[in-house]
């Protein structure tokens, strides 16, 4: 639930990154810690294993001006993504406005895209809340493992396993080329902004 | 209607100001493909029913859609993949796909002795692994790496001689010779220790090998951390809801 303060005109706005384990939810992230550092001006805070592997979360604010009369703040979040985890994704996910599923192309993890996205479903259940009634991006990351030669699922089977039914917009993206990592970004804080529309009148 | 103008609106208003602070930096030469889709508010009750994510035909291998590599596959392609699937996450099915994968080439290069005895390595350790898990000393995947790839520069490299691939893989070998070693001492560390601290040890069943303290130390940390900033939001949570209250929007 969106944080809104009426006094301050300010509005803060929660997206999660979503996905399974190594997927590049904090690719992600810190692609656009670093591109846009100037612009973003925050510091993104990571907690990680020892291993690299992101063990709570990570954590990226920033402003982005104001939109009718409302200061608003976006804050992006990662899960980590590896099944033991479950708890730290639902605390995270607890007050979410927007969605980025980052599904990860490679052939090897068709299920554990599947199983990360039916966790989701059942974590937001846990706070009441409906998958296909949250903004939600797809991301079809690792598409550049095509060049290496490594098997990816195509765009159509990873629509079909994931997307059939949600039909959310979605970008085949590669994070660690930074393709499409903002496009990403850029849509679900405008489609979160926009569902918030009417508190924000 | 009027409401979905409004959101137009809203929607434009906030991408004009995304691109202005994000612009258009980065490539959009892999087609960025929005499926024109109905915001998810606007779902069917029929989209409501729990979602079935069987995948579709499971069985069948998925064609690849893309035909036009510009070079034949490599034969140790689906090793690679395996090699970085473990990299990622260690897991039964991977493990198994990789030992059952190392043992397909083995038959298929067992005439050759310089990549059998790559694939030995990849065998030896992979099994380490899989019987470890995330227990495995945290070199092992490294290694693991290291062998696929020098093991990997011997198919593509056809201007190798025998005598340079020899080196290489006496290199990886001495490489693994040392991986043991380091395990076996790391092993009889945590076993001393052991014994040291006593029947609670045992009785815990646990290993308090080095790496085990160095995580407890970490993730004590990590829990500290984490306590502050859950602190700090429900703190901010409830200045929020208090002045929602304040100003009679509840």
């Amino acid at each position: 639930m969106a944080l809104i303060n009426p006094k301050k005109k300010e509005v803060q706005v929660k997206i999660v990154y979503y996905g399974p384990g190594r997927g590049g939810k904090t690719t992600n992230l810190e692609y656009i810690n670093q591109k846009f550092k100037k612009r973003i001006q925050n510091e993104m805070v990571t907690v990680k294993t020892y291993g690299d592997r992101t063990l709570f979360f990570d954590f990226l604010p920033f402003d982005i001006g104001e939109i009718k009369g409302h200061s608003i703040k976006v804050q992006l979040y990662t899960v980590p993504g590896q099944v033991k985890y479950n708890a730290t994704r639902r605390l995270v996910l607890r007050g979410v406005d927007g969605l980025v599923f980052v599904a990860d192309s490679m052939d090897l993890r068709r299920e554990m895209n599947i199983r990360s996205l039916q966790n989701l479903k059942e974590n937001l259940e846990t706070f009441n809340k409906n998958i296909f009634n949250i903004p939600l991006i797809m991301q079809y990351n690792k598409r550049d493992l095509e060049e290496e030669g490594i098997p990816i699922l195509s765009l159509d089977t990873l629509q079909k396993d994931l997307n059939a039914r949600l039909k959310a917009p979605y970008f085949p993206a590669s994070a660690v080329k930074g393709d499409n990592v903002a496009a990403t970004m850029k849509k679900i804080i405008a489609v979160t902004v926009t569902s918030l529309r009417k508190k924000l009148e | 209607m009027g409401s979905k103008d409004e959101d137009a609106d809203l929607n434009a208003e906030v991408s004009s100001r995304l691109d202005e602070l994000f612009g258009d930096e980065e490539s959009d030469s892999s087609s960025i493909s929005e499926a024109p889709q109905a915001p998810a508010s606007d779902a069917s009750a029929a989209d409501q029913a729990a979602i079935d994510y069987t995948p579709s035909t499971p069985d069948q291998p998925d064609q690849p859609d893309q035909p036009d590599h510009p070079e034949a596959p490599s034969p140790v392609d689906a090793l690679k993949a395996l090699v970085f699937s473990i990299d990622w996450e260690i897991t039964d099915v991977t493990m198994k796909e990789f030992l059952k994968e190392v043992k397909r080439l083995k038959t298929k290069y067992a005439d050759d002795r310089i990549s059998l005895m790559f694939l030995k390595l990849h065998e030896s350790l992979g099994k380490y692994i899989k019987a470890r898990k995330v227990k495995a000393h945290p070199d092992a995947l490294k290694l693991l790496t290291s062998i696929y790839q020098q093991f990997e520069k011997t198919f593509l490299s056809p201007e190798l001689s025998d005598a340079e691939k020899k080196k290489m893989v006496s290199k990886e070998v001495k490489k693994y010779k040392r991986f043991q070693q380091q395990v076996l001492a790391t092993e009889k560390a945590s076993k001393t220790r052991g014994a040291v601290s006593g029947p609670a040890a045992s009785e815990a069943g646990r290993e308090p090998a080095q790496p085990s303290a160095a995580m407890s130390q970490e993730s004590r940390e990590m829990a500290d951390y984490i306590l502050d900033e859950l602190k700090q939001t429900i703190k901010s949570e409830f200045k929020a809801l208090r002045q929602l209250l304040k100003s009679g929007d509840a």
